[in-house]
């Protein structure tokens, strides 16, 4: 990999900004791309980014710019955090610029609606890259932009890239782990924004701790069962891209998808819960993603359906909760492990 | 490989194989030259203990003892020694040789020997030019040819086919043949080279020796240094990525990445020292409307993978006379092969144009030679490789499954298989098959065929498989009455028969293994919800 002279994260939303905020505590230049050129400028003269992150700061190597080919160049670290909706367009569009050895780390935390693709498939179906890997794990971007410490796992099946991100983020307020089980990772951070509008409902419906706790749990095995399926490593649930970001996003005001919940207990059709959250909430396509393929592979995924039910079908809790409660008594832990002799 | 190279490539394939086992225990803090020799010595011994007593045997335990009695005693300098020898050891055994002059003359009696295997015609018709039309009839040989031929010319071609069967070699070797494709070479089973004649032929025809027993690491690399040593060399290889033959008969799902590592290796070499080796991979499928060895395949299968659920059937006891039977059925079976080769790719999994240039998913060219780069220059680095390698893997699997045939004989069999599991609700498909008699109403069939039919033609127009000419071109009725007869000819009425307007199958096992090419394209949940209708 030729010799970088900067890093690159493209999209300026929330999460973009908060890595570069990251980045910027190491690298000597940090260029973030987005199209909005009112945000461009502010960043570049204020170092502000006014609509995803008001009143903090940004360093001043953060250098933004809508020219993806200039924000591409010279950059052999590029994070890329855009909405799983146009994710295939964008990843296209970088793919004119790459040449091939640069390392593409997606944060974006859902599945292509139609293919139900994984964004680091549309990496490497867009891109000549083939170093690729996705980052996640318990990281609200509020929160980092506010110095708090944080955990991020990093996954890639190349070591190159795992290294090449724990130097480029890792800090005094981000610790970075390493996986090698890219899709167990990809989908655990997928799939717990499903469970975190399922948390949402419960906490405004006023269900109670208890109740919340059963899901939670319920839902690590039923991500475990989907993830499977898909030959992902069901222990990478139990890291902090699985247990770790469902325990924060089931229990955060500070989740997109918590809050769509809450809203929809408060009356609000899934429409109106969007347009008042403001930004994209990767839950709600995720959802009925997830519930379109468990159906076609047959897995059973009851939390997903009762979500579904309320989400998509305008179904009452109490009805769903009902036939929820009445699904026949199953074991604890559906998972074994070996241990070693 | 050809005389003249043969004895550098030796010398280079020792030295190799040397530096690199010397540099691995440099780097690694847990594995020594003492560990390797151990570890070789002690698998050796193991191997040859349950071998029977024959001349070539009584010289490999001869050497390998006279290694562990020089090993107990040796210091380092000499315990180097003795792992070059070894490496020199397995060097000689491995390397094959090339004539061009036995390949041609071989190469003219591939056709009458497969014509003798597959067309139904009397011995004296077989050298015949009616007989010779007769074959190009049986095998279609499909995909991007005259691309594959002029990378042949401006590259290095490493062709991966899928293995069904141990005629692969000869369809392979044919198809080769006769679309003007460049001789390969190709690791062939030890077996294959006991008979002295036969040894003589295969050395020849650019074989060299693979000897599954032998399961050390040592081996393995040296033999994967071979192959890589020959794409250097500028010699086509030919490797079945399975492996072995697919048991099962469904088409490969995972691959043994060793020797198809190869090619990154020489790549990385050439790039190393400034000379650019274009390298390309060729998926190829073989497909076969009657597999001759479907019957011990599947039972291996069964036996392996259903354990005490799956009892094998007392019928294998005679030997001789299988061997017999299977001979004479040989001749007797006008069956059709189909040869599908894949759209070329470069190393790393990328499809490749007709200028031999690496492209993505858009067709914009990529410089490959940035993948390997470390810290600005090429470079080896073992785990990114084994990345590289298995993501080309994948790849190769995907062509498969693309470019797989499927013929009428899979067609029925799957049909059939999956109404008897409707039909006969038993908790798995080890006791299913180990079933006598199951029944079908043939209107019912007719109708199952009728609807995958459907499904199948959408699934090839949507580029997601092939069809072989039968689907392709015939009825239902025509389709089940050929496949039927194909299907009888060659394992028997008891595969399926007709009685009282049923038909009837007392042979599940074999249905089985046709139905089992079907199986990854994920026809059940819709065959399934339709039966529920019917049955």
């Amino acid at each position: 990999m030729a010799t970088s002279k900067s890093v690159t994260v493209i999209g300026g939303g929330s999460f973009g900004t908060a890595i570069a905020y990251l980045l910027a505590a190491k690298q000597e230049k940090v260029k973030i791309w987005l199209r909005d050129e009112a945000i461009v400028n502010s960043i570049n003269t204020q170092h502000e980014n006014p609509r995803y992150a008001p009143g903090v700061i940004l360093p001043s190597s953060i250098i933004a710019t809508s020219n993806l080919e200039y924000a591409i160049a010279d950059s052999s670290l590029i994070f890329v955090s855009i909405p799983s909706k146009s994710f295939r367009k964008v990843a296209t569009d970088i793919g004119k610029y790459v040449k091939g050895d640069q390392i593409l780390i997606t944060t974006t935390k859902g599945f292509e609606q139609d293919t139900f693709k994984s964004m680091t498939e549309l990496l490497a179906e867009e891109t000549p890259c083939l170093k690729i890997g996705a980052l996640s794990g318990p990281n609200f971007a509020f929160e980092i932009l506010s110095g708090m410490p944080v955990g991020s796992v990093i996954a890639s099946r190349f070591n190159e890239v795992i290294e090449k991100v724990q130097e480029a983020l890792g800090g005094k307020t981000i610790r970075i782990y390493g996986n090698e089980d890219v899709c167990g990772v990809e989908l655990a951070g997928a799939l717990k924004n499903i469970y975190a509008i399922c948390a949402g409902i419960i906490q405004a419906g006023g269900f109670g701790e208890n109740a919340k706790s059963l899901m939670i749990a319920r839902a690590l095995s039923e991500m475990s069962r989907f993830a499977f399926y898909f030959k992902a490593n069901p222990s990478t649930f139990l890291g902090l891209a699985g247990v770790g970001d469902l325990i924060a996003t089931c229990n955060s005001e500070l989740s997109r998808n918590f809050r769509i919940g809450r809203k929809i207990v408060e009356g609000l059709s899934l429409e109106e819960a969007i347009t008042s959250i403001g930004q994209v909430a990767e839950g709600v396509y995720t959802l009925k993603a997830v519930k379109e393929k468990a159906d076609n592979l047959g897995i059973e995924m009851p939390i997903v359906n009762a979500t579904y039910k309320i989400v998509y079908e305008n179904q009452t809790i109490p009805m769903v909760l009902e036939e929820l409660m009445a699904i026949p008594h199953k074991k604890d832990i559906e998972f074994k492990f070996t241990c070693p002799d | 490989m050809r005389r003249e190279d043969k004895d550098k490539a030796i010398d280079q394939l020792i030295e190799q194989t040397l530096a690199e086992q010397k540099a691995y225990c440099k780097r690694s803090k847990d594995i020594t030259i003492d560990n390797i020799i151990y570890d070789t010595i002690y698998l050796e011994k193991k191997r040859l203990k349950n071998k029977k007593n024959s001349k070539h045997n009584r010289t490999e335990i001869v050497f390998w003892s006279e290694m562990e009695r020089r090993f107990y005693s040796a210091n380092s300098t000499e315990k180097e020694e003795i792992l070059k020898e070894i490496i020199e050891n397995y060097a000689i055994e491995i390397a094959g040789g090339y004539n061009p002059k036995v390949y041609n003359f071989a190469i003219k009696v591939v056709p009458y020997l497969l014509k003798a295997i597959l067309v139904k015609e009397p011995l004296w018709k077989l050298f015949s030019k009616k007989g010779k039309e007769k074959i190009n009839k049986n095998i279609d040989i499909s995909g991007p040819l005259d691309k594959i031929l002029h990378l042949s010319k401006m590259g290095t071609l490493i062709v991966t086919p899928t293995h069904q069967s141990n005629f692969d070699s000869i369809v392979i070797g044919y198809s080769t043949f006769i679309t003007g494709l460049p001789p390969m070479i190709y690791g062939a089973g030890l077996n294959l080279f006991t008979n002295p004649i036969l040894s003589y032929m295969m050395t020849n025809l650019g074989a060299y020796k693979v000897d599954r027993e032998k399961k050390n690491e040592l081996y393995k690399d040296v033999l994967k240094n071979y192959a890589s040593i020959s794409l250097e060399y500028g010699y086509h290889n030919l490797f079945y990525p399975g492996g072995t033959r697919s048991r099962s008969g469904k088409i490969e799902e995972q691959l043994k990445l060793g020797l198809l590592g190869s090619g990154l290796s020489t790549f990385i070499k050439g790039a190393k020292e400034g000379k650019k080796k274009n390298i390309y991979v060729v998926p190829c499928t073989i497909n076969y409307e009657l597999c001759l060895e479907a019957r011990d395949l599947i039972e291996e299968y069964l036996v392996e993978e259903g354990s005490r659920q799956f009892i094998l059937p007392n019928d294998s006891s005679n030997k001789i006379k299988n061997i017999l039977a299977f001979a004479k059925k040989t001749v007797k079976v006008d069956t059709r092969i189909a040869v599908c080769f894949g759209e070329p790719l470069d190393i790393f999994g990328n499809e490749v144009n007709a200028e031999g240039v690496s492209i993505d998913s858009h067709s914009r060219p990529i410089d490959i030679e940035k993948y390997i780069l470390v810290d600005g220059v090429p470079d080896f680095s073992f785990q990114r490789d084994r990345v590289y390698t298995s993501i080309l893997g994948n790849k190769i699997l995907k062509s498969f499954l693309k470019n797989s045939v499927v013929m009428d004989t899979h067609l029925l069999s799957y049909a059939l298989f999956k109404i008897f599991q409707k039909k006969y609700p038993f908790s798995n498909v080890f006791k299913l098959v180990s079933t006598f008699g199951a029944e079908c109403d043939k209107e019912l069939l007719l109708e199952t065929v009728g609807f995958l039919k459907e499904i199948l033609f959408r699934k090839r127009d949507n580029g997601e498989l092939k069809l072989g000419s039968v689907i392709s071109t015939k009825s239902v009725d025509e389709i089940i009455s050929h496949a039927k007869r194909q299907l009888t000819s060659y394992h028997g009425e008891s595969v399926l028969y007709e009685q009282n307007g049923l038909l009837i199958s007392n042979d599940l096992i074999t249905l089985y293994y046709y139905h089992n090419k079907l199986t990854p394209y994920g026809l059940e949940k819709d065959l399934n919800l339709w039966l529920h209708q019917k049955v």
